[in-house]
């Protein structure tokens, strides 16, 4: 198991969705869920079914849309895709997160220093 | 805006809550199956996979319950739930549901029926832009308490000139417009205006124009607007009307504008026609005949206005003090001046509505704490179970809410349906001269009210018991068995108070109604100073190109009464100018021979009749003194005058005034001396009047008016004899109309119909008010009697005879009822006060009247006492020992 699994942080799922689904495009809940886990390379702690709510959040906002599909495995379920207003968001977000990941990144880097 | 978009999509969620489920459901379903099939692939054991799954995804209800939130409004949700558990509980219990229901659906019916009534004529009583900034203008005299005179057009023309404070400014003045060229002449409701009339009025016509600025040229044709009413009747709605001309006193008029149906200013005039008047009469001091309106400048208010036309008046009185002195002004509202009649019935009316929606409140009330003490235990339980104080008060007054919607649903079908009966009760004559009367109904202004008091009800009867089983202990409720739920006392004491209140209010609402009635009846039985039996009455104006001078007229009269006396049943007939009870009085200056001019403005005046020698016959009037006119009061002879006693007795106190010369007339009492050859006894202009007005009475010989009531006295039912009348008359001329055709009762009983209905209205609330205050002194006896079934036992048991019991629980209910009445008897008293002024006088504080109402309530009270208590003593005392 080695390292320990981090928890999602409080408001980084909506952003994580969002990208997902920019760079792999349409997909399914359970897509999401595990191109989020890949990409950690498994240092996230995801309950998969909190995606839920956040998709069902992001919806009612109008960044994401939704419409029925067949899965690769031939199995009828939810495709979520990106939209217009939330390519904006996602770019608004991701600047949002840099400045503050840079911010806090800083913060550290001058604690150790000092 | 993103936040609009979630509001949109949640309040969309409440309707779609199935769909999104399953939606919700199919997902997460989806989402495990794909789980499962992965840790398949990774070569897990079915049982295994599952189980995995499951972890990975996490707690499924947590996620749901999280979904569930978001998708609509938890609050609604909630409130949703709420309502259908309410409806459920009301449907079990349909006995309480259907009287808590009517109970407060005659509580707010009578409220809606008022406010329909006050809709209608007391805030909308037309249908004018910008209402509330319209005003009339009159003329006062307030050294002799004149408050109303109509302007005279100089006046008129110096305000609208020198005023800062009104936009518009116009003026009107009554027209008898007798439309010929006919089957047979008729007679309109005719209006003069002046040019801003319509503007002022903001009024657009429905076809054609009104009347412009160019119309008043003395060159221009005639012209005239006609009232939708009018143009049905003359043209059958042929919108081509407009250009057809008609012919009104003998003149050419082309129609140029048809008003809306809603457009009936002033009330029951059908053609406005422009004001024609020349420069000598625009410039005319001494008649008083335009009625003046004006709209308000924007932030300018009713006491500036008031102030500002004040001035203009003031200046008037200097520069013309022979006409002027004395005279100023009075800004009134329009709303609040035509509404001056109705308002006085309605503020009364609806206080008693009012009370009735309080008895009905506290009657239902009662009803609901004793509901909630039998369903202490439900909310212990479900408080026990987790709801909170605040979700357990909420739901009773959900409860208590849908009882009064749907008695608020219930009230408006009443009120419309006692609406509609209340106007079968009110004279034609008295719906058309009523401003608003005609439009009497539940429009959306009357259901809006209706919603606001039935929500205000629902809350008010549901305080009571939300706090009250909010507030116990419900450990206690969950132990406490049936029998000791009377332990809670202080509701039985919250519940004794309501009935106390309401015996109170019923004693109020039932004295009131007696007086009503009682005012009514002395109003209608006053002796008005003639014999109204047996009496029919019209008016006839004759037209004035044809009756140019007085030797025509005189004709025109002599014929007619030749003609109606020799009727068959016919006693006598008169002519007068204004009909007693007519409203329509000509008021005259005077000055006696011998006596000092008064100083200007301090003139006495007194009402002037034109009267044929068969008015003190046919009204059956006592001569007191000297003679009254003969035939040979004519023309050619000395002028002479009949003055009513009181109008003597002020000329001339303690002296013989026959023989006495007088003039009267405008200005300095400008006509010949007359001798006075008569006295006769005083008549009362209306059965509001009081006293009896001083009037002086001239030969109609000597002065024939252009327009005149007539009567015929009749054996048997003058009904009968109006069509002869009418024949005679147009047999005489057809273009002479005639209209107002009512016996003299009937037009007596048309001046008390709003009395009438008033009081009827007060019967039905006191009615109502009496069968609450039964029914809440029953129900809680009743109630208290199931309760004490036990204590009841252990008393006969122990020798308490039957009638003991019954003594017991009688007097109980009748000391509530006595304390109720002593409560509302200084109540009653000072409303008595309040409605004295009211009833002209007609009433005073009624011994009687009180004394039957409170001793019918008393008799209720016993009645509804005695009921439950008889029940209660024939209870056997063995089944009431085991009762638990």
């Amino acid at each position: 198991m080695g390292r320990e699994k981090t928890e999602v942080l409080q408001g980084t799922l909506d952003l994580m969705v969002l990208k997902t689904l920019d760079t792999m495009g349409p997909m399914h809940g359970f897509g999401i869920a595990r191109r989020i886990e890949q990409v950690s390379e498994n240092l996230l702690q995801l309950n998969q079914g909190t995606l839920y709510p956040a998709l069902l959040r992001l919806e009612q906002k109008g960044w994401i849309a939704s419409k029925l599909g067949v899965s690769e495995n031939n199995r009828r379920a939810r495709f979520y895709s990106l939209t217009r207003t939330g390519r904006r968001q996602l770019k608004k977000e991701a600047e949002n997160w840099e400045q503050m990941s840079a911010v806090i990144a800083r913060l550290l880097a001058g604690n150790e220093g000092g | 805006m993103t936040w609009l978009r979630v509001l949109a999509s949640k309040c969309s969620g409440l309707f779609r809550k199935g769909r999104l489920e399953r939606q919700l459901d199919e997902d997460v379903r989806a989402h495990l199956d794909m789980l499962v099939e992965e840790n398949l692939g990774k070569g897990m054991d079915p049982e295994e996979a599952r189980h995995a799954a499951l972890r990975q995804f996490g707690n499924v209800g947590r996620m749901k319950e999280e979904c569930r939130d978001r998708w609509s409004i938890r609050f609604i949700d909630e409130l949703v739930q709420d309502i259908r558990f309410g409806l459920r509980q009301l449907r079990r219990n349909p006995g309480f549901t259907a009287v808590a229901v009517l109970t407060l659906a005659l509580g707010i019916g009578a409220n809606t029926a008022i406010f329909s009534s006050v809709n209608a004529m007391l805030i909308h009583p037309f249908a004018f832009q910008a209402l509330d900034r319209a005003v009339d203008v009159w003329e006062t005299v307030p050294k002799q308490g004149l408050w109303h005179i109509d302007a005279s057009p100089a006046c008129f023309e110096a305000w609208r000139e020198h005023n800062k404070t009104l936009v518009l400014m116009a003026a009107g003045h009554n027209w008898s417009a007798n439309l010929t060229g006919r089957e047979h002449a008729e007679r309109m409701g005719g209006y003069r205006v002046s040019a801003d009339f319509f503007s002022l009025l903001g009024i657009a016509p429905r076809l054609g124009r009104t009347i412009a600025a160019g119309d008043f040229s003395p060159d221009r044709d005639h012209v005239v607007v006609l009232s939708y009413a009018l143009w049905q009747r003359l043209f059958g709605a042929d919108p081509s009307a407009v250009g057809k001309s008609l012919l009104l006193n003998g003149q050419k008029y082309s129609v140029i504008g048809v008003m809306p149906s809603d457009f009936d200013f002033p009330v029951g005039v059908e053609v406005w026609a422009p004001m024609n008047l020349d420069a000598a009469a625009q410039a005319d001091h001494t008649d008083h005949y335009l009625q003046v309106f004006g709209r308000l400048k924007p932030g300018v208010s009713m006491s500036q206005a008031q102030a500002d036309l004040a001035t203009v008046s003031a200046g008037l009185a200097r520069q013309y003090p022979a006409t002027n002195a004395g005279h100023s002004v009075r800004v009134l509202g329009l709303v609040d001046d035509v509404a001056q009649g109705s308002r006085q019935f309605l503020t009364v009316l609806m206080g008693a509505a009012a009370f009735v929606l309080i008895l009905a409140c506290a009657n239902v009330a009662n009803l609901q704490l004793a509901r909630a003490t039998a369903r202490q235990k439900e909310i212990s339980i479900r408080r026990a179970l987790g709801a909170g104080r605040a979700r357990i008060a909420g739901q009773l007054l959900i409860e208590s809410l849908l009882v009064s919607l749907a008695a608020g649903g219930a009230g408006t079908l009443l009120a419309g349906w006692g609406l509609k009966l209340l106007k079968r009760g009110i004279p034609p004559f008295i719906v058309q001269h009523i401003p608003g009367l005609k439009h009497l109904q539940v429009d959306p202004y009357v259901l809006l009210f209706t919603l606001a008091v039935s929500l205000l009800t629902g809350l008010l009867v549901g305080m009571a018991p939300a706090i009250h089983s909010t507030g116990s202990d419900m450990n206690a409720a969950l132990k406490e068995s049936t029998r000791s739920a009377t332990s809670s006392r202080g509701s039985q004491r919250l519940r004794a108070l309501f009935v106390v209140t309401e015996v109170a209010l019923a004693l109020v609402l039932l004295v009131g109604a007696g007086l009503m009635v009682g005012g009514f009846r002395t109003m209608l039985n006053a002796n008005p100073g003639y014999d109204r039996r047996g009496v029919l009455t019209f008016r006839l104006s004759l037209p004035s190109y044809e009756y140019r001078d007085d030797a025509r007229r005189r004709a025109f009269y002599q014929q007619l009464l030749a003609r109606l006396e020799v009727l068959p049943g016919v006693e006598s007939a008169s002519v007068v100018t204004s009909l007693p009870s007519g409203w329509s009085w000509n008021q005259t200056f005077y000055r006696a021979e011998g006596q000092p001019p008064a100083a200007p403005g301090e003139m006495r005046t007194a009402v002037e009749q034109s009267v044929s020698p068969g008015f003190l016959r046919t009204l059956c009037v006592p001569l007191i003194e000297g003679r009254f006119f003969s035939g040979f009061d004519g023309p050619s002879t000395t002028p002479t005058v009949v003055l009513s006693e009181n109008l003597a007795r002020r000329v001339w106190p303690n002296q013989d005034p026959v023989g006495k010369r007088i003039r009267f007339g405008t200005g300095d009492a400008q006509g010949p001396w007359r001798t006075v050859v008569g006295v006769i006894g005083g008549i009362k202009e209306s059965p509001f009047a009081q006293h009896a007005e001083p009037t002086a009475y001239f030969p109609y010989d000597q002065l024939p008016q252009a327009s005149a009531g007539v009567m015929v006295r009749v054996v048997g039912d003058p009904t009968a004899l109006a069509p002869a009348a009418r024949m005679q008359a147009r047999s005489i001329n057809p273009d002479v109309p005639i209209y107002d055709v009512r016996t003299l009762e009937q037009l007596i009983g048309d001046n008390l119909s709003g009395v009438k209905s008033s009081a009827r209205m007060m019967i039905v609330d006191g009615i109502i008010a009496l069968l609450l205050a039964a029914t809440g002194i029953f129900a809680l006896m009743a109630y208290s009697v199931a309760q004490r079934t036990h204590d009841i036992g252990v008393r006969m048991a122990l020798g308490a005879l039957p009638q003991d019991v019954v003594k017991m629980l009688v007097g109980g209910s009748m000391k509530l009822a006595a304390l109720g009445i002593a409560i509302g008897i200084p109540l009653a008293i000072a409303l008595t006060t309040a409605l004295e002024s009211f009833l002209f006088g007609a009433i005073a504080m009624n011994i009687p009247i009180l004394a039957g109402a409170t001793l019918g309530l008393a008799a209720v009270a016993a009645l509804a006492g005695y009921i439950p208590a008889r029940r209660a003593a024939k209870v056997d005392p063995m089944v009431a020992l085991r009762y638990e």
